[in-house]
């Protein structure tokens, strides 16, 4: 596997929502970064459906009918369906499967019936918890390995939300020690992305099946609802900016083993891997408030290909059910943008989006087409190692946040990240060197193995 | 490993066989008492009493070190403060009307270690080394400097003083550090391994943090190059604002309630300062039962600390079933 | 692209309020002169308080400069103590302005404020020290409370008998120690037995709400500033039970 060398956007400018420089097309003719933005809806099965895989089925037919349905009834063209896995569809791989092809054939049925383009993105659970089992060898890693094949087989898209590192990186996150989250992200999540994808792009090749593409969310994302919003001091807002720099070191493995996109939705550093990679990405904003708060719900739509709500659980609402209510919410997000694509107004269109956000805070601010697109070339230009370009991304990233006078800081938030910055400078230049001090700083930490990750 | 080297290994920055669970401040309750047939009043006046009772902590909680006075009377009663005391129940403390006036000009007398109750805390201390020093770290408690001043001259005067006319505690400050000084170096020669400040008018509850820094701090770090052993320094509720300055102290240790911030205290003290904490004194161990306080205490240990101890004095109440259960959890903690 | 330069109708960064707010006093006053008399109070700055009252009470009435001068800028400490800029020294300067400013407008009137209701405070029995009571004893008192202040190390019978005496609304206690609060479930049994059923407000850095609520009358003050609350509650007529509920977990 080699580490990306090269931006796939030559400048900031060129990227726009809609278009990825590498589409992706689906069974139902779906054209992912195609020119024009797909809906993304995920339902979530209620607890207790999970009781026996008919009980599941049936939820998730309803679940993913329902929203189907609405499309239809609304007059949305396309939809994009993702179910992430819960535990049982992984740990019983046949049920993942089961649910893959009931979900194709509904699919199947309405692009017959009345002419709806759908595809389905199948996510199973990385059921490997690193205090429990060995992650490259244990039951669980074949179960999930298992579930691949089984929903490979009937889903347009697989992908999955890989824990590698997040025994280090909850160590770290709670004591602000940046050595540790680069250690956790970079190295050690890398490390394992690359195992893991290795395995399931060849996996989804047998079925020609779309190797879509990984996030930190069990890293990054944390850092990141800590940080919360406005009223929250658990993590400070900068350190959580930086780990979402760091992560992108690792998320890029995905691509850099064969995966093509459409990246995961909950991956805000999506615009930074397509600034890089050109694979077309789907982020989660503003209409994901069904499942937690963000501070970029706008500008996060800037360069997306597809618009997802992260998750909602299923039942009713006074408009219907949740699943059918966002993806009419969804659906309409995407009608607007893709008008202003056809009116030609989509550069003003993306300036509306970025100035809601770009100063709303910094995650907002340095996932902002122009500063993800900067921290990508520092990817880039600092590839000798995941460690390497991580923590180039980091300084990169603080850089800009330090540098940008419209971009208000609290005194506290500041005073953290100059302290990171601090921190950054001071470690050592080479990846094994540095891997060397973690090993001995870290050896402690419950749960961390080094020889997981073939250290 | 006997509980003495366990500690001294900590304080030294080298590994011990597990993580050390001890108490900084004050340690007797009633049920020890009744346990060793020492009580108070007594156990505040009488050497042999006070040693027994202190022993307690290693013979029937098995802390790793033992600890003595119980009370904030010592050098304050040396220095002409009138004690009060609290007959079987409760520790000694200052009376009113207090010695001394902003304006008056503060006396260190030339014999103060031989006043009070002070050669019977120094008795106490051999006693307690002589019967245990081997096997248990022993602990002297001292008081710091701002709080002996407090007691010199009332609560509230101090307090506004702080803001009104900072220069006028000076002379205060500076009898008082050496009246703790002194009692300090006589603890050590009388076998204490470590000596213990309790400097509870120092608090941010209490006092502006930068009146910590500006005026406290000088006296304070006077105190620990002076003393030529480990200096724990203990500061009651939330130091968040100046635990930076008390690591500029000097002291070995800081002692902490679970108030403040143990992470953000780690980071300040780096990898070679020593955290002491963990279980809250005045709620889960007086009034919880053991598995809430091994919960508790797991919880504050995962965030950095050295030594595992009550976050202040323990409440004389508490059942000794809890301060058991804090030894188990320290005994989770081996490093293997 | 282009970009906007004052985003105050895209967002509002509240983080960045709070940081402002919670480092400078706001204005209480629309009166230049009272605005004055207030910040000598958030100063603490007794003399000037006493200086710019007299003043203050050449134009106005005594009631005028207490309501909108004097109590307003005591009102602004506790905000400022509450959000962690203040700290107790200043609540205490700026409690002795504010006496000293009501001391010089009660002159004038010729008698004491009306007061609501009596309110008394203690700090336990063996507890040396009576800070806890001192913001208390401030904010009952700007709020319209006649303090009857038993001081510190009070013992339980002294307590009671002054419950008795005075027919107080309410009774407050500050523990410190956890040695020293067991003193409060003894004074809250004697009031009982002598049909005293005053709401006892126990507060301070050893106690908890599990042990205050443990015995009868017992209520838990988990901050000082609530006490001119929960003395309005009293005064309104709502009895332990009452207040226990609305106050406490």
């Amino acid at each position: 596997m080699k580490f990306s060398s090269e931006m796939a956007y030559k400048s900031a400018d060129e990227m726009m929502f809609g278009t990825a420089k590498k589409p992706v097309k689906t069974k139902r003719g779906l054209v992912l970064g195609g020119g024009h933005v797909v809906p993304e809806i995920v339902p979530h099965p209620r607890p207790g459906s999970e009781k026996t895989m008919k009980t599941l089925l049936r939820e998730y037919e309803r679940a993913n009918g329902d929203a189907l349905e609405r499309c239809v009834i609304v007059g949305h063209p396309q939809l994009q369906i993702e179910n992430e896995h819960i535990f049982q569809m992984t740990h019983n791989p046949k049920w993942g499967g089961e649910i893959a092809a009931q979900t194709a054939k509904q699919m199947d049925d309405y692009l017959q019936k009345y002419g709806l383009k759908a595809a389905y993105r199948a996510t199973p659970a990385d059921l490997r918890k690193p205090d429990m089992v060995n992650m490259r060898d244990s039951d669980y890693t074949r179960e999930v390995l298992e579930t691949f094949e089984e929903c490979a087989k009937y889903a347009d898209i697989v992908s999955i939300e890989s824990m590698g590192g997040k025994e280090v990186f909850d160590h770290a996150i709670i004591r602000n020690d940046i050595a540790g989250l680069l250690f956790g992200q970079a190295v050690l999540g890398g490390r394992d992305m690359e195992w893991m994808w290795t395995q399931i792009v060849a996996i989804a090749k047998k079925y020609n099946c779309i190797p879509g593409g990984d996030t930190n969310c069990s890293e990054a994302n944390t850092a990141m609802f800590m940080a919360g919003g406005f009223l929250s001091k658990d993590v400070p807002h900068t350190l959580a900016a930086l780990s979402r720099a760091i992560c992108a070191s690792r998320t890029l493995v995905a691509y850099e083993c064969g995966a093509t996109g459409p990246t995961k939705d909950c991956a805000y550093e999506d615009p930074i891997i397509k600034s890089v990679t050109g694979v077309p990405i789907s982020c989660e904003g503003k209409t994901s408030a069904c499942a937690h708060a963000d501070l970029c719900g706008n500008v996060i739509a800037a360069v997306t290909d597809v618009w997802s709500n992260e998750a909602v659980e299923y039942h009713d609402m006074f408009g219907g059910t949740t699943t059918a209510v966002f993806a009419e919410i969804l659906g309409y997000d995407v009608a607007a943008m893709n008008a202003s694509i056809d009116l030609g107004y989509q550069k003003e269109f993306q300036a509306c989006l970025v100035n809601s956000d770009k100063y709303r805070g910094c995650h907002g601010f340095m996932l902002s087409p122009d500063n993800a697109w900067q921290i990508g070339k520092a990817l880039v230009d600092n590839n000798a190692s995941l460690y390497a370009r991580g923590r180039a991304a980091a300084v990169k990233c603080g850089e800009l946040m330090l540098g940008d006078p419209l971009l208000k800081l609290t005194a506290y938030e500041k005073e953290s990240l100059q302290g990171y910055m601090k921190d950054l400078k001071a470690l050592p230049d080479k990846e094994s060197d540095f891997i060397d001090m973690c090993l001995k700083k870290y050896a402690k930490v419950k749960g961390f193995v080094p020889a997981a990750y073939g250290l | 490993m006997t509980s003495k080297e366990r500690v001294m290994k900590v304080f030294s920055h080298e590994k011990a066989d597990r993580l050390p669970c001890f108490c900084a401040n004050g340690t007797p309750t009633y049920e020890q008492m009744e346990k060793v047939g020492a009580y108070w009043p007594e156990a505040h006046e009488r050497a042999e009493d006070m040693a027994k009772l202190a022993i307690a902590a290693y013979t029937i909680l098995g802390f790793d070190a033992v600890r003595a006075p119980f009370c904030q009377t010592f050098e304050a009663e040396a220095l002409g403060c009138t004690v009060k005391f609290g007959g079987r129940e409760n520790i000694p403390g200052i009376d009113h009307p207090t010695l001394y006036k902003l304006d008056d000009v503060p006396v260190l007398p030339d014999d103060f270690l031989k006043r009070g109750r002070i050669p019977q805390l120094i008795e106490a201390v051999r006693i307690m080394k002589r019967e245990v020093g081997d096997k248990a770290a022993i602990i002297g408690g001292i008081i710091g400097p701002f709080t002996i001043a407090g007691a010199m001259l009332d609560a509230v005067p101090i307090l506004k003083a702080s803001f009104k006319s900072p220069d006028k505690l000076h002379p205060f400050l500076e009898v008082a550090e050496k009246a703790g000084t002194m009692l300090g170096k006589a603890l050590i020669e009388a076998g204490a391994d470590i000596i213990a400040v309790e400097d509870m008018q120092a608090s941010p509850d209490l006092i502006a943090p930068h009146t910590y820094r500006d005026l406290e701090l000088e006296y304070q770090k006077k105190q620990v190059e002076a003393l030529d052993a480990p200096v724990i320094l203990h500061i009651c509720g939330n130091v968040d604002k100046i635990v930076g300055f008390m690591a500029e102290t000097g002291c070995a240790g800081i002692s902490l309630e679970p108030k403040s911030d143990t992470q953000l205290a780690r980071k300040v003290v780096g990898t070679q300062g020593i955290i002491i904490g963990g279980v809250d004194a005045a709620t889960t161990l007086f009034m919880k039962g053991p598995d809430v306080v091994k919960e508790a205490a797991r919880e504050q240990v995962e965030m950095g600390l050295d030594v595992l101890a009550p976050g202040c004095a323990i409440a004389p109440g508490t059942p000794t079933a809890n301060l058991l259960a804090m030894v188990e959890v320290a005994k989770e903690y081996t490093d293997a | 692209m282009k970009y906007l330069t004052d985003y105050s109708n895209v967002f509002t960064r509240y983080d960045l309020n709070i940081e402002v707010a919670r480092q400078a006093a706001r204005k209480v006053s629309k009166d230049e002169l009272l605005q004055k008399v207030a910040d000598s109070v958030v100063k603490g700055e007794e003399d000037e308080a006493a200086k710019l009252t007299k003043e203050a009470l050449q134009k106005k009435s005594p009631m005028d400069v207490i309501n909108e001068g004097l109590i307003p800028g005591m009102n602004e400490v506790s905000r400022l103590w509450d959000e962690g800029v203040y700290f107790l020294p200043q609540v205490i300067l700026a409690s002795d302005a504010m006496n000293a400013g009501i001391a010089l407008c009660e002159e004038k009137m010729g008698k004491a404020m009306d007061k609501k209701g009596k309110v008394v405070t203690h700090t336990a029995e063996g507890d040396i020290h009576d800070i806890g009571q001192v913001i208390v004893n401030a904010l009952l008192n700007a709020n319209g409370f006649d303090v009857i202040n038993l001081g510190a190390d009070v013992p339980v019978d002294k307590v009671v008998e002054a419950c008795r005496v005075h027919n107080p609304v309410m009774v407050t206690g500050t523990a410190l120690m956890t040695t020293t609060m067991t003193a409060f479930p003894k004074i809250a049994s004697q009031l009982k037995r002598l049909g005293l059923a005053i709401p006892f407000v126990c507060g301070g850095g050893a106690v908890s709400e599990e042990y205050v609520t443990s015995f009868e009358l017992g209520i838990w003050g988990k901050e000082a500033n609530q006490a001119p609350g929960m003395a309005e509650d009293a005064l309104s007529g709502d009895n332990w039970q009452a207040m226990r509920g609305k106050w406490n977990g």
